[in-house]
């Protein structure tokens, strides 16, 4: 029956004729199913037994996804519904105890969980279907379940644990139980270690140039200084870092550095190819530069540093390896230090002179003589960096340079100073013992962008020409630096290719790892990754391209911890309530794991005997161990947010203050400006294996600046593909998440952003629509005519969702491939490449050459 | 009413923060004679609109409907060098805008059904039983405050949430701004702690309609009648 | 004037039959009984009734089946995921574009006022049009099972109003935009057969034609 009702008997409703009546309803499915019998019906305004519910009720709640910030949510329900998202309203206007306002996204969060697109029942591929060709079959969980174990069950059995892989996502990294992130801490691979274990990868496609970086230079990942912290500065300079769009929580950066900047007004210059909302209020100085050059301007400067004695040579020959030839490894060539290298003395015997870094950077010689001066004269600078400039081709040593910069001025460890890192934050010790305390026997670990790579080649892979690396020990979501005790490089081989990939929460099957349209070549023959499982709240791009989609539910119809993120001096956390019922057939991850975990035979050991709840008091009172000055679980829900003032933090004080006592992990203990382990990897890596041999591709062991495929220099002698086209975050999105919410859309348009100059060379105006290209793809897209973007660059807002066209839809420009479809979604990934970074492995976003042409 | 001028948060039933928390209010938010008014701090507007989405949310307005929307306003120029680098003075600010709840308000002025009425606390109001959705009042006010809601037949705008200043609540959009650089109060109040700009491009002339608005300018904010820059989201308002 | 019976019966056949069929696809079964029952259309001619009845008489000459007719069904109203048509009064009616809005909660009123609900209260929105059907066949049952001529009469308000508040200013339209994106004729034939309905009842129950009911 359609309508139940619970309504009494009334007398004398019987009766009447209704033979049309019955004989239809038999027609269609049985009267009885279908409609309710008159004696069950009561009549017109005497039946009312369920009064509505006038009442509203408040909970806290959280937006989960991935922006570098925490906000919580209040959300207002009535009869079950919720009707409004309200603002935190605790906190004050201090920092450090900020109040942490949800920013436009997570005021749009009913968007989302009500999104009339959202996955409602589990849905199979059709047999005799490509992937990606949309034809669906809807299926019972029960079906589902059973045949994705069983699949996983046959694919274990032929090619071992290591077949199975956890794709990167971050739709709901800020949770606990519903945690998408890190891969090793998700519900699946709580599951995944109880039955054998899996391929995991390293670094993420936020951060994959620097973190690989970071072990050659620091040692070890190091934030920078808090934001707060700039009050002690006398200069701020910020490279490709824009907090007031990427972390833009009205309690994380934006309001860190923007009422920091209120109350100390410190000189802040901006170094960004784009004019940021940072540059616009954060920045009293806007310098544009051609992306991905940043360790060029850097040399510029150190150059005329060095030229003019401004640069802090007592730090560099105390702290930092490699600045100069008496400071070189043991065994490193003559002339292999940096300032060598400034001088024209190395192997490019090239001097590298402002007048040379204005010719890559389009920064005037003059500006960079001003900025060095500027830089070096300030004492103390805080210098930090985005993930922009290392999300290159050459992003390692973008990386390297900015962090080069920091050391060079003295500035690393030192209140008002920092590390040339991206600022850091306070943060609660909060134990998750759910989603740490099982290991993952697979001692193999690969780069997070190689995973495409690992279905097709898979036991060719190693070290030397895929990066294959070993974890450091047993369950570390790490590689190892394949260098041993000797200095010589080691190798490690992947056995199996990849089978089977899981996609929890994350658009990253398509959409937001790299060009579109090889990616779907690749994963349309079902012959090499044999299984795709997709598990999400919308029917996502990643969705399309599944063979099996698996219905989740929203952060609303869930009780969780979200550790807090990036509020600078403050440390917080939120603990939210299931506000409203999950919808549809939709289900809680842990409840989807445990349901696969039974077929598997390893239900127990994936429960550890507790329910969802249980595990959630359980880390509050493992945390409380820790910390004992926490709440407790019910006093911490009832409050919502949590919050405690932990001041500024100062990034690698202690090394500052006693380096003897206090060693970076490097292999001398020292900031490695030279790194030998770089020079002997170097010897054995090998390129062109999987990916043709491009410019750049090789590894130095110096920060110096590499010109790379799809680089600078290249794009601007080309009349083919002229543009370097970028791909900012933007206030609409976080990555792809909320990319389906049409408040969002509205108030903030998908547009290419172009410089009025190239415009006017090609007679495009704002707003109209254009097609960006080049061999790879094509998208479409309106123009945002700006002066707000550097000539020779487009910039468009990555995570855009992928909406391919054929020609008979939207017919390419002429001068485009023909061969792909026109993305009308203006997904960034459909010009970006497969082709990884030399060190990282990593996806090079920002490297990308293409062109313009009205559509 | 009073004013201090230390940061201390202003505390509601339930909003216990509001603004920039400079502005402190009491009495009951609808006081006859306070002349309420916003205040804006175009130095931190980073052009997200949470103030905008806070405030359709909140009324429930249709798709097309904005009673406060973000402008932004660029300009600049660009010079390429024959040494291949290039020299610029780009600027960008951004500027919320909703009803400014205005001295001389030209809607209540224009309107011929006096369905646009002035509260005795200062803001301006349709008063939904007389509009017969004429439209005069949209084009005669230079802010574009009043917008026509063609499903109901008639004039909507800003009301500063007065139901919610009656239950003691901050504005949705002053208590959404992630920057906190929005606030509200008697107009009074605010001039005497932040002064009586509001006459910056692309806002037109001041001296129209004596806004309730007073803007802290952005370091590259231009005069009304002195405007190099232009418009660069008109797609977006 | 005599209550007629036997007219509201005939709507409440209809209602119930279509609320049926915009839920749940039919089954093979239940297609060849509805295609042997096409002559029989409780409901008079008018032009969409019509050209649903040839529709579905087109999809059963056809040979369209349950599973085509099921990944159609699918298809346009996003039983497993993205709708072409979403279903839902409130994405159609709502200032958001979403489900479980403001028109929703106003359905689930309306429904308890007759001391009914959805079966899945909270878990799948309540202004399902196949729901929204349901409910003016149950009221319009209630008035056909009234002791007299005039409860009959008073217990067609909540099915006036229902229709008038909620049924007419999106149904119609929104079936114009099923019955283009259907694959199947049977989809079509139901969209334009549901128009019909909604027409002859608003016109028996003296409801004015309004704009947004025209095409």
């Amino acid at each position: 029956m359609t309508i139940n009702t619970d309504a009494p008997d009334e007398p004398g409703t019987t009766g009447s004729d209704r033979r049309t009546f019955l004989k239809w309803s038999a027609a269609v499915g049985g009267t009885a199913a279908l409609v309710p019998t008159a004696t069950q019906l009561g009549m017109p305004g005497r039946a009312s037994s369920a009064p509505a519910e006038e009442d509203t009720t408040v909970y806290w709640s959280a937006c989960t996804v991935n922006c570098g910030s925490r906000c919580p949510v209040r959300l207002e329900v009535k009869d079950g519904t919720v009707v409004r998202v309200l603002p935190d309203n605790t906190g004050t206007n201090e920092l450090g105890s900020q109040q942490v306002r949800a920013c436009v996204r997570g005021r749009s969060i009913r968007h989302r969980i009500y999104n009339p697109d959202r996955l409602k029942k589990p849905m199979k591929r059709k047999a005799g279907t490509k992937r990606g060709d949309e034809e669906w079959e809807t299926i019972s969980w029960d079906q589902a379940l059973d045949e994705i174990a069983e699949k996983m069950e046959d694919i274990k059995a032929r090619f071992g644990n290591e077949a199975i892989y956890i794709n990167y996502g971050t739709g709901t990294l800020g949770s606990v139980m519903a945690k998408s992130w890190p891969p090793d801490q998700s519900p699946f691979a709580r599951l995944m270690n109880t039955w054998g274990g899996y391929l995991d990868h390293y670094a993420d496609y936020s951060t994959t140039e620097i973190t690989a970086a970071y072990p050659y230079f620091y040692g070890t990942w190091v934030d920078g200084n808090t934001f707060d912290d700039v009050k002690n500065s006398e200069l701020q300079v910020m490279f490709g870092n824009n907090p007031l769009e990427t972390r833009m929580s009205g309690g994380g950066q934006l309001l860190v550095s923007q009422q920091t900047r209120k109350e100390h007004g410190v000189r802040t210059i901006i170094v960004d190819p784009r004019y940021s909302e940072t540059a616009a209020l954060l920045g009293d100085e806007w310098v544009p530069l051609r992306p991905g050059t940043d360790a060029a301007l850097i040399a510029g400067m150190i150059h005329v540093m060095v030229t003019e004695d401004l640069h802090d040579q007592e730090f560099l020959d105390k702290y930092c390896v490699g600045f100069d030839e008496k400071t070189l490894p043991k065994g490193a060539p003559k002339n292999s230090s940096y300032r060598s290298y400034l001088l024209g003395k190395g192997p490019d015997t090239t001097e590298k002179t402002p007048e040379w870094a204005a010719d890559i950077t389009g920064i005037p010689a003059v500006k960079i003589r001003q900025l060095a001066r500027e830089i070096a004269g300030a004492k103390p600078c805080a210098i930090t960096q985005g993930w922009g400039p290392q999300r290159h081709a050459n992003g390692e040593n973008s990386a390297r340079a900015i962090f080069l910069l920091a050391a060079a001025t003295g500035n690393v460890g030192i209140p008002g100073g920092g590390t040339g890192a991206r600022e850091g934050a306070q943060y609660l010790s909060i134990v998750e013992p759910f989603n740490t305390e099982l290991i993952n026997p697979s001692e193999k670990i690969i780069s997070v962008f190689g995973w495409l790579d690992a279905i097709q080649y898979g036991e060719q892979m190693d070290t030397f020409n895929a990066g294959v690396l070993k974890k450091p020990a047993p369950g570390v979501r790490d590689g190892e630096v394949p260098v041993d005790e000797k200095g010589n490089a080691t190798n490690t081989r992947l056995e199996v290719p990849i089978k089977m990939v899981w996609q929890y929460s994350g658009n990253s099957i398509v959409n937001q790892t790299g060009d579109n349209n090889a990616s779907i070549k690749i994963l349309q023959d079902d012959t090499m990754c044999e299984l795709i499982v997709v598990c999400d709240i919308q029917y996502t791009v990643s969705a399309r391209y599944a063979d099996y989609i698996l219905p989740g539910t929203s952060t609303a119809e869930e009780d969780d911890i979200h550790p807090g993120e990036n509020g600078g001096p403050m440390a917080y956390g939120i603990i939210s309530s299931q506000a409203i019922e999950p919808l549809y057939e939709c289900r809680s991850i842990f409840d989807i794991c445990t349901d696969l975990a039974e077929r598997l035979g390893t239900k127990d050991e994936f429960t550890g005997g507790k329910t969802r709840e249980e595990w959630l008091r359980e880390a509050i009172r493992q945390s409380r161990e820790v910390d004992p000055t926490l709440p407790d679980y019910d006093e911490w829900k009832e409050m919502g947010i949590y919050r405690r003032d932990l001041g500024p933090g100062v990034s690698l004080a202690d090394f500052r203050k006693n380096p003897k006592a206090n060693p970076l992990p490097t292999p001398s203990g020292k900031i490695e400006i030279y790194s030998d382990r770089l020079a002997a990897m170097a010897e054995k890596w090998v390129f062109g294996v999987f990916h043709p041999e491009q410019a750049g591709d090789r590894l130095v062991p110096l920060p110096e600046y590499v010109e790379t495929w799809e680089g600078p220099l290249e794009t601007r002698a080309s009349d083919e593909y002229p543009f370097q086209v970028i791909g900012h975050h933007f206030k609409g999105r976080t990555h792809s998440s909320y990319g389906n919410v049409d408040w969002l859309k509205q108030a903030h348009h998908q547009t290419a952003w172009i410089n009025t100059v190239d415009a006017q060379d090609r007679d495009i105006e704002n707003g109209d629509l254009v097609f960006v290209y080049n061999d790879r793809g094509t998208i479409r897209l309106e123009a945002r005519v700006t002066e707000r973007v550097m000539p020779g660059v487009i910039s468009v807002p990555q995570g855009a969702w992928f909406d391919p066209k054929g020609a008979d839809e939207v017919e390419p420009p002429p001068e485009a491939n023909p061969d792909h479809p026109v993305d009308v979604g203006g997904n960034t990934n459909s010009l970006t490449s497969l082709h990884p970074s030399a060190l990282a492995k990593g996806n090079a976003p920002h490297t990308t050459a293409a062109n313009v042409v009205k559509a | 009413m009073t004013e201090t001028p230390s940061p201390t948060p202003t505390t509601g039933p339930s909003e216990s923060v509001s603004g920039t928390g400079t502005i402190t209010r009491s009495g009951s938010g609808t006081d006859a004679g306070a002349d309420y008014g916003f205040y804006f701090d175009q130095s931190l507007c980073t052009g997200c609109k949470a103030c905008g989405i806070a405030c359709n949310d909140k009324h429930d307005l249709p798709v097309g409907i904005m009673w406060r929307r973000v402008v932004e306003y660029s300009g600049g120029s660009w010079l390429l060098n024959e040494d291949n680098t290039v020299t610029q003075d780009v600027f960008t600010y951004y500027t919320s805008i909703a009803c400014n709840h205005c001295e001389d308000p030209i809607c209540v002025e224009v309107c011929p059904t006096t369905a646009m009425t002035k509260r005795e606390d200062g803001t301006v109001y349709v008063d939904d039983d007389k509009c017969v959705g004429c439209r005069y009042c949209e084009w005669a006010c230079p802010y574009s405050a009043p917008q026509f809601n063609a499903e109901i037949g008639h004039m909507t705008k800003c009301d500063l949430c007065f139901d919610y200043r009656s239950e003691g609540l901050t504005p949705a959009c002053v208590a959404a701004c992630p920057s906190r650089a929005l606030d509200w109060g008697p107009i009074d109040d605010i001039r005497a702690m932040y002064g009586d700009q509001s006459g910056l491009a692309p806002l037109p002339d001041p001296s129209l309609t004596d806004p309730h608005l007073v803007i802290t300018p952005h370091r590259d904010s231009e005069r009304w009648d002195h405007a190099s820059g232009r418009i660069a989201n008109p797609d977006e308002i | 004037m005599a209550f007629d019976r036997t007219l509201w019966e005939h709507h409440a056949a209809a209602f119930g039959v279509l609320g049926r069929l915009h839920r749940e696809p039919p089954s093979d079964e239940a297609l060849t009984a509805i295609g042997a029952l096409l002559d029989e259309w409780p409901l008079p001619d008018g032009p969409d009734a019509a050209a649903g009845l040839a529709r579905l008489r087109c999809s059963r000459d056809a040979g369209e089946d349950a599973a085509r007719v099921r990944a159609d069904h699918d298809r346009l109203y996003g039983v497993s995921a993205v709708a072409l048509v979403a279903p839902y009064e409130s994405v159609h009616r709502g200032e958001d574009r979403l489900v479980f809005d403001t028109a929703t909660l106003e359905v689930r009123e309306a429904y308890r006022a007759l001391g009914l609900q959805a079966p899945q209260l909270n878990l799948e929105p309540d202004d399902h049009i196949g729901l929204e059907l349901d409910f003016m066949a149950q009221a319009l049952l209630r008035a056909v099972g009234a002791p007299d001529d005039a409860l009959a009469e008073a217990a067609l308000a909540p099915a006036r109003a229902f229709l008038a508040d909620h049924l007419l200013p999106w149904a119609p339209a929104v079936l114009a935009r099923v019955e283009e994106a259907a694959r199947t004729d049977f989809m079509a034939g139901v969209a334009l057969l549901t128009r019909g309905a909604l027409d002859s009842c608003r016109s028996a129950l003296g409801l004015p034609e309004s704009d947004a009911a025209r095409r």
